[in-house]
């Protein structure tokens, strides 16, 4: 798979994971569910912003 | 006394952080303090296995179901839940020095009912929860393209609610008395913040021509694909690629000056005690991460040209021979805050607003038409805001009145772009407004309507000064 592939399949999984938390969070609030996705999806994020860069650290703070 | 560190940045920020642990040791000599690095940046906790319990967020290993699995969410969902459920304990005091969102998640998961936290966490329905005045100066003003002067490890510091002695930066066994030699890094965090090859070559060849030490180049294992030769170079030693972080924290630790762009060697420099020439480019921040051994030298520039590249090399030999610095470098006087000087007097109007907001300094004078301008239009914004917080309590006119103020929200981040310089007063208003944390409408009305009142009374300082019948529109026109 390459750089291009990975970014948009890490795109498309936010996609689906904010879709859910949106609705978790519209029926239960902010819950320790909704905050494990949100975890999840600022991890991903983390990567997809610095998917072509050598360090995948480079823009998180 | 149990203390989390949360510090998911990169090699240099965990070498930033060594000064903070040190503190919190001294003050808390009991503390059983446990910090989170990434497990790619773990290597750079080498001298901390005897200090602090070192844990890893392991990225890739969470992540790779997305990636390798269709539909693999499910999957990675699971192993961070291990992760988190598993890895950590509960803790009196968490300390968050990564300033970025999945910390601030991470943060507020980890928080018990009576731990005390510092930096970014989340509020009570999930917004970005800035809990202490330093994190929320953090989010306001510091990084690219912002104005603050404040050294990182000094933020670091703050935000960990310690102060920093001369003692919490000595990580050098080493004795002062046997330094020597000439430490080079020739890469940088980014390509783009360091000399092209050749520059390099030309500065390598004129130390060695200048001076009688050992030149140790050091680097990653990429670094080593830059082509330098060094065959008739005596005395230099090209390490790159052989030491580990930790071999190389020592070699700064015995030398007598490291030169390098932004890197990570001139994080290990500042608490190993080592002068380092630090050879800062583009919009590098050397405020922030600059070094910080005393009589340590910053040179700036922006292009590449050969006057430029010329001055570098003066500026460099005037170190290693023990010269004065030439008026262009900023040279580290200070042992703490913003540690740097320079005999070159630069514009700093956004610092002098930042020093006002936050530290008590005086507003500084308004030198342009375009400044002027910027200002006339948050006034009018502030005064708009508040006017339609006196509607708020009459129910017929409360939706209007809350949509508008919306849009007082978004044009302010649009004044910036007349002058980009009031950046930092746009930066507060916003950021006073994301610390609001009241759980009911009329607490969050009282909140804003204060903060409103706290903006009236910054730029009173400036309508008093200002007179709004010069035309400054004939410069600049509005486009947001």
């Amino acid at each position: 798979m390459n750089t291009n592939e990975i970014e948009g399949q890490l795109k498309k999984a936010i996609e689906r994971l904010e879709a859910s938390a949106e609705q978790l969070i519209k029926t239960s609030g902010y819950t320790n569910e909704s905050r494990r996705l949100k975890m999840l999806i600022e991890l991903i994020r983390e990567q997809v912003k610095n998917e072509n860069s050598h360090y995948t650290a480079g823009e998180i703070r | 006394m149990k203390i989390l560190i949360i510090q998911l940045a990169r090699f240099g920020d965990i070498y930033q952080t060594l000064p903070v642990i040190k503190s919190l040791k001294r003050n808390h000599p009991e503390a059983d303090i446990t910090l989170l690095v990434r497990e790619k940046f773990q290597d750079a906790a080498h001298e901390l296995k005897d200090v602090v319990t070192v844990k890893t967020l392991d990225t890739k290993h969470i992540l790779s179901p997305l990636i390798f699995q269709a539909r693999g969410e499910g999957e990675s969902l699971t192993r961070l839940n291990t992760f988190v459920d598993s890895s950590f304990e509960k803790y009196d005091k968490i300390i968050n020095l990564s300033f970025s969102p999945f910390s601030s998640y991470l943060t507020d998961h980890l928080t018990a009912e009576n731990t005390i936290v510092r930096g970014y966490s989340r509020t009570h329905d999930g917004f970005l929860g800035l809990p202490d005045d330093v994190s929320a100066y953090f989010y306001a003003q510091v990084g690219t393209l912002r104005y603050n002067r404040i050294h990182l490890t000094d933020l670091f510091a703050m935000v960990a609610g310690v102060d920093l002695t001369p003692a919490d930066w000595q990580w050098n066994p080493a004795p002062e008395t046997e330094r020597a030699g000439i430490v080079i890094q020739i890469g940088a965090s980014q390509a783009h913040k360091t000399l092209d090859i050749n520059q390099w070559q030309e500065l390598i060849e004129r130390i060695h021509a200048k001076s009688v030490t050992p030149i140790y180049i050091v680097g990653s294992k990429e670094d080593q694909g830059l082509p330098l030769f060094l065959g008739q170079l005596s005395r230099v030693q090209d390490l790159r690629g052989r030491n580990t972080l930790a071999e190389t924290f020592k070699l700064i630790g015995r030398s007598a000056l490291l030169i390098a762009p932004d890197s990570v060697t001139v994080h290990m420099a500042s608490v190993v005690g080592t002068p380092t020439f630090n050879i800062s480019k583009g919009q590098v921040r050397f405020w922030e991460t600059g070094p910080r051994t005393l009589g340590s030298r910053v040179f700036c520039y922006d292009d590449s040209s050969s006057s430029a590249i010329a001055e570098l090399i003066e500026s460099v030999e005037k170190m290693f021979t023990g010269q004065p610095a030439v008026d262009s470098n900023y040279v580290v006087t200070q042992t703490e805050g913003v540690v740097y000087d320079s005999r070159y007097n630069e514009a700093d109007f956004s610092w002098k607003l930042i020093q006002a907001l936050y530290m008590q300094g005086d507003y500084p004078e308004i030198e342009t038409h375009k400044t002027e301008l910027a200002l006339r239009r948050i006034t009018e914004l502030i005064d708009l805001g508040s006017e339609q917080l006196g509607q708020i309590e009459n129910p017929r006119a409360r939706s209007v009145a809350l949509s508008i103020l919306n849009e007082v929200d978004f044009l302010m981040n649009q004044v910036s772009r007349i002058d980009a310089s009031i950046q930092p007063l746009v930066n507060w208003f916003i950021t006073q407004k994301i610390r609001i944390t009241a759980k009911t409408f009329d607490e969050v009305f009282e909140q804003t309507k204060s903060i409103y009142s706290d903006a009236r009374t910054i730029l009173q300082v400036y309508n008093r000064s200002i007179s709004w019948s010069l035309d400054a529109t004939k410069e600049v026109t509005w486009k947001p």
